[in-house]
């Protein structure tokens, strides 16, 4: 049957000529629409290295210069006393089971990015290639803060908690990602190995947590987790902390917050500083999506990719309802000799997943040549020292073409054929002796 | 002949329901998406209120800072220090110069609503006085605060139409007082809204740019900071000489500096090209960027075009006969063209006005959505909601390019079907009816 539809197709060739053509041109500009959705997907579902759930954000406010309530009486040491109150606050709240205050570049998803080389021997410091390039995060660990165990942290060695010795902040210990581990020295298992700054300052590192992901729809990214003492104070000290806090088990989010706002909100004003907000990681991880432009990606590359189907939808049903009216008679006779209408459509189907394999074929040699060229197959953002970041398999280059190629293969074939199956069933439809008569 | 073509087209379309709709469904989808890219550029690059004198202004928002003796280490701010206002007033071909602040977002003022009681962060801009010079803002009362108002930080504030509705329940309210973190702010003029599709100048309530520290608090030893510079030249023609006299100023700059080299990256931008600058540390790739537009615009408008050459050229097949009939009787190749490409428009065209509908009807639904859905980095205003006001949509470039485009696909998509139909003898035309 299928040597008589692949005849069938070409003796139409002319008429084919058209749909093969949009399905060509389809073909390409939808796997390049597809592909940049594919990338950022990929890094969304690669695991983030920390939890979402029961964790929030709290920032607080200050009252500045112009302000009629700001106190110009009072110290830096007054300052930092307010927001540690803050810490305090809620560390006694019963529903809160972890705090840590960490500096506005150190939550995942967060407007900020600090970050800096590191050489993992003296020697290499003068060859500047040899160098592993980390974000870095910061927290102080005064109140007994811990952001991996408010964050829900692993360890990448054991799998369980990471422990932060007592004096962890005071020693300057580093804790590093997998990646950075690897990207030095190759493996994870580098607790008491030294990594250098620039100006050659020793630091030593004190454990290796599992991959982590500051951006949702970025890769993990080499990270090194340092603990300060003390608090910076300063005019910008509401804008350089932030807290984050988990809450227990089984505690209602909503309720807490509420109850929060309502009864110990109001307390934590205090010396020219005062409660502003509180976000779930989940807010923050949308409002910087939002903000940093990548729903807009998704958004249009959608838009186009849904016009595109459409486009083919339309021509596929035109293609077809002409061709169902020409074959009318062929159809009547086809039934009139047994065959049902369920094969009459598979006929019909095969001719249009015919038609859009064949073209497809064509658009994939000119993907592949696209594809080859490396800017058009980065797997993310090929800027600065993305080198570093951990790629998702599903990212290397063949599984990325052929995932690419496949998702964009079968959106054409299922449009194809839900074009195909509406002017098709209709024609099907009619009586053997009617659709004869025609003849 | 021409009317004789439309009538025997209107014919068609009726007679032919399911190509006529395939037919303008087609069309419409590619112009309502086309229609939308155009209103979204229209609305970021063309002269639209208070920007009416975008395509004489230069823009600068972006500042990288290096060391001279090691230009690896660097900063970069999306903003210049106050200062090179003061640098650059006094340029020849330089008409007006202004400066603001888009951190304003960031600070969060507060103030009480009367009508609700309750606490309200308005959408705050910082400006000098230059501001009011470079921008046509419409004042319906008052004036802008001058520049020892700015220089001195005083609480004066010119306020939009709608904050002094809100407000005060009217817009006379020149001298009238408001409250914003506690301070009284006193009301010294009220313009007409701006738009969030004009995130530049786009406010509920401005201030003195220094009413707020942080302006002050910038490091004095370089360039950088967080002012975003307007300046326009005295006529479009300008524009170039103006923006190499800008170039000169921070050479001979960076020639006195000796520690830092204060890097414009090209700047300053002529207003359209400014949108496509995002990184502060590297010019943008514009060429790129307008790749990337057109690649979108071929596919918007190829991709339903090959579908519509396959319905044209499946109905040439069925018209073969009368074709070969007018060739007979003495119609040259080009008459049969015209009455094809002619048929076909009045198609094109009634997906055309489809098109624009659906474009208007996408555009509205979607609002500041819509707007922003090319923007690398969207700025939010939360609080306002006006985003599209009647000349971003009624517009005679919009009109003219919907016909542009109608021709354009028509031309695609009926010209090739139609010569290669028309290619066949006469007497093969005839028979293919027999």
């Amino acid at each position: 049957m299928l040597k008589n539809i692949i005849k069938q197709v070409w003796n139409q060739r002319r008429m084919n000529g058209w749909i093969l053509l949009e399905l060509i041109i389809a073909g390409f500009f939808l796997w390049t629409v597809i592909d940049p959705v594919y990338i950022l997907m990929v890094n969304r579902f690669t695991p983030a290295g920390y939890e979402e759930e029961g964790r929030f954000v709290l920032s607080m406010g200050a009252y500045g210069n112009n302000h009629a309530k700001r106190d110009t009486t009072v110290t830096s040491e007054q300052e930092k006393e307010a927001f540690l109150h803050a810490l305090r606050q809620l560390r006694n709240c019963p529903e809160v089971e972890s705090v840590s205050m960490a500096s506005n570049s150190s939550f995942p998803n967060g407007g900020s990015w600090s970050g800096t080389q590191f050489f993992p021997d003296t020697a290499r410091i003068k060859e500047k290639d040899n160098f592993v390039h980390a974000q870095i995060y910061e927290y102080v660990s005064l109140e007994g803060g811990n952001i991996f165990q408010t964050y829900g942290m692993k360890d990448a060695l054991t799998g369980g908690d990471i422990v932060v010795p007592e004096d962890a902040g005071v020693r300057n210990l580093y804790f590093v990602s997998e990646s950075f581990a690897k990207n030095a020295f190759g493996t994870i298992d580098v607790v008491g190995k030294k990594i250098y700054t620039y100006k050659k300052k020793a630091y030593e590192i004190a454990g290796v947590f599992k991959d982590y992901k500051h951006r949702e729809y970025q890769p993990p990214y080499p990270l090194i987790v340092r603990i300060d003492n003390d608090l910076q104070t300063g005019v910008y000290m509401h804008y350089r902390y932030m807290i984050a806090f988990k809450l227990k088990e089984g505690v209602d989010s909503e309720a807490f917050i509420k109850r929060f706002e309502t009864e110990v909100a109001p307390h934590l004003t205090m010396n020219n500083y005062y409660y502003k907000s509180i976000q779930t990681f989940k807010e923050q991880r949308i409002r910087y999506a939002e903000a940093g432009g990548i729903y807009n990606v998704i958004r249009l590359k959608l838009a186009l990719a849904s016009f595109t189907l459409l486009c083919i939808f339309l021509g596929t049903v035109g293609t077809f309802w002409v061709r169902c009216n020409s074959r009318r008679q062929e159809m009547g006779l086809m039934q009139s000799f047994g065959a049902t209408r369920k094969s009459i459509i598979g006929r019909f189907f095969m001719e249009a997943a015919l038609l859009v394999s064949s073209a497809f074929i064509v658009s994939l040699i000119i993907l592949f040549h696209y594809a080859i060229m490396e800017e058009n197959m980065a797997p993310i953002e090929a800027a600065g020292y993305s080198k570093f970041a951990t790629i998702n398999w599903f990212l290397e280059k063949t599984p990325h073409f052929v995932m690419v190629s496949l998702i964009t293969y079968l959106a054409l074939l299922l449009i194809a054929l839900v074009g195909t199956l509406i002017p098709v069933r209709r024609a099907v439809k009619v009586l053997p002796a009617d659709a004869l008569r025609d003849e | 002949m021409i009317k004789q073509y439309f009538k025997q087209a209107w014919t068609m379309m009726r007679q032919n329901k399911l190509f006529t709709s395939i037919y303008v469904a087609g069309t419409g989808l590619s112009i309502a998406f086309t229609m939308v890219l155009f209103i979204i550029y229209y609305v970021k690059f063309a002269p639209v209120y208070p920007e009416y004198n975008r395509d004489r202004t230069l823009v600068i928002n972006r500042m990288n800072v290096s060391q001279k003796d090691n230009p690896e280490n660097y900063s970069c701010n999306h903003g210049v220090a106050l200062k090179v206002v003061d640098m650059l007033k006094g340029l020849p071909h330089l008409d007006k110069i202004g400066s603001s602040s888009n951190i304003g977002g960031l600070l969060e003022y507060t103030m009480t609503l009367p009508e609700s009681n309750e606490l309200y962060t308005p959408a705050i801009n910082f400006t000098d006085r230059g501001f009011w010079d470079v921008f046509t803002f419409q004042f319906l009362s008052g004036k802008p605060y001058n520049e020892a108002d700015v220089e001195a930080g005083l609480p004066k504030a010119v306020i939009s139409e709608s904050m002094a509705k809100r407000f005060f329940a009217r817009t006379d309210v020149v001298g009238k007082y408001m409250n914003l973190d506690g301070k009284d702010i006193q009301v010294c003029g009220v313009v007409r809204d701006a738009s969030t599709a004009t995130p530049v100048t786009v406010g509920e309530i401005y201030l003195p740019i220094h009413f707020c520290e942080l302006f002050r608090m910038f490091p004095d030893n370089n360039l950088s900071g967080n002012i975003q510079l307007y300046l326009t030249a005295i006529t479009e023609d300008d524009v170039e000489i103006l923006r190499s006299e800008v170039q000169e100023v921070f050479k001979q700059y960076n020639l006195q500096d000796e520690v830092y080299e204060s890097k414009l990256m090209n700047q300053p931008d002529v207003w359209w090209k400014n949108y496509f600058r995002i990184e502060c540390n590297h010019e943008p790739d514009i060429a790129k960027a307008i790749r990337s537009i057109l690649y979108m615009l071929l596919a918007l408008l190829f991709i339903p075009a090959m579908n519509l050459c396959g319905m044209i050229s499946s109905r040439m097949d069925e018209r073969l006969s009368e074709m070969g009939v007018r060739k007979a009787y003495g119609a040259t190749n080009q008459s049969l063209i015209g009455q094809v490409l002619t048929e076909n428009l009045l198609l094109t065209f009634v997906g055309g006005l489809l098109g624009l509908i659906l474009a208007y009807a996408i555009t509205l639904a979607g609002g500041e959505t819509i707007l922003k859905l090319l923007d690398e980095d969207p700025v939010s205003f939360g609080n306002i909601s006006t985003a599209l006001n009647l000349e971003m949509l009624i517009n005679l470039p919009l009109f003219l390019s919907v016909f542009g485009v109608c021709v354009l696909l028509n031309l695609i998509s009926a010209l090739v079907p139609t010569l290669l139909a028309l290619r066949h003898p006469i007497i093969y035309s005839i028979q293919t009816k027999r």
